[in-house]
């Protein structure tokens, strides 16, 4: 898998949809992840947000998979290998930010450092 | 450009993070001991040489003749910054040093040493793309023998922030053994998790 292949999968690898934020699809339903997608070559960390979106009026389950996903990185970061390098992935601070866009829908920003290196 | 390149597997070659000081590590295994103490602003260890030029009196010699370098001697210590203290740590720190006859929570310093003020210590750091896993993951280690807390107990307290306890150990080599220099490296890539 290339860099933005593998960025693709890591999103996808907590059990519910994940979406390059530009690339929501109209039937998305909730809950998902999107993120933004920046790349740089070796040698320069790059800042990465992903928000949680959660149709839910408590913040639990949300929280969770938070959790689950700040496990994963860990806090000396996760590397991930692709073709002809790896993503050094690491929690940036703050590291969750709930953002409240309405009573229904909660949201989490989740802030992240990666470094790719190839 | 030509000669703007890196090896095409820089990042299965990369040490990460800060690192850790343990007081034992099984390299083979990968099980490590009791942390020492939390770090801030990362570790330094460096190995010292010291060498002598035995031409460097000799008319008409060059300055650095390989054949007449000798290596006398190394000064191999390790340095940082720990954030978090307890009564073991700080008798470690403060080298020549013993708990109080029936209290392990007064360390009395000694102005003398002893063979037990020298212990063995590790530093191991995360290392290659597979760093994960008590058995698999990547590692750059390295193994300190007879260290003593060469820069003594300090502690830097601040207003408003975390006290500082700044450290150096020294590893020494011992008349037992004196041709064995008191550190080794270990540098281990990763594998696959199961």
């Amino acid at each position: 898998m290339n860099k933005l292949q593998t960025l693709q999968a890591f999103w996808s690898g907590f059990g519910i949809p994940a979406y390059d934020e530009n690339s929501v699809p109209d039937e998305a339903q909730l809950p998902y992840i999107t993120y933004d997608v920046s790349v740089d070559d070796f040698g320069n960390s790059v800042a990465q947000t992903a928000s949680l979106w959660y149709k839910s009026t408590s913040w639990r389950d949300i929280t969770e998979k938070e959790m689950e996903i700040a496990e994963f990185v860990g806090r000396g970061g996760r590397m991930i290998a692709y073709d002809n390098g790896a993503m050094w992935i690491r929690k940036a601070n703050p590291w969750a930010q709930r953002m409240s866009d309405s009573d229904t829908v909660k949201r989490m920003i989740l802030n992240l450092e990666i470094e790719y290196l190839d | 450009m030509q000669y703007t390149q890196i090896p095409v597997d820089t990042f299965k070659n990369i040490q990460l993070n800060a690192g850790i000081i343990v007081d034992s590590f099984a390299p083979a295994t990968g099980e490590i001991g009791n942390l020492v103490g939390a770090t801030t602003g990362g570790i330094n260890f460096a190995d010292n040489p010291e060498f002598v030029d035995f031409g460097e009196d000799i008319d008409n010699c060059p300055k650095n003749t390989m054949e007449l370098k000798v290596l006398d001697g190394r000064d191999v210590n390790i340095s940082g910054t720990f954030v978090t203290v307890t009564p073991e740590l700080a008798k470690r720190l403060s080298g020549a040093a013993d708990f109080a006859t029936g209290d392990a929570t007064h360390i009395v310093p000694r102005n003398d040493l002893s063979r037990a003020d020298f212990t063995d210590l590790w530093w191991i750091g995360d290392y290659s793309d597979k760093n994960s896993g008590a058995t698999t993951a990547g590692y750059v280690a390295i193994h300190m023998m007879n260290t003593l807390s060469t820069g003594g107990f300090q502690i830097q307290s601040t207003d408003k922030e975390k006290g500082q306890f700044a450290f150096e150990f020294t590893a020494h080599t011992s008349l037992s053994s004196p041709t064995t220099v008191p550190y080794e490296i270990f540098v281990k890539e990763g594998t696959a998790q199961a």
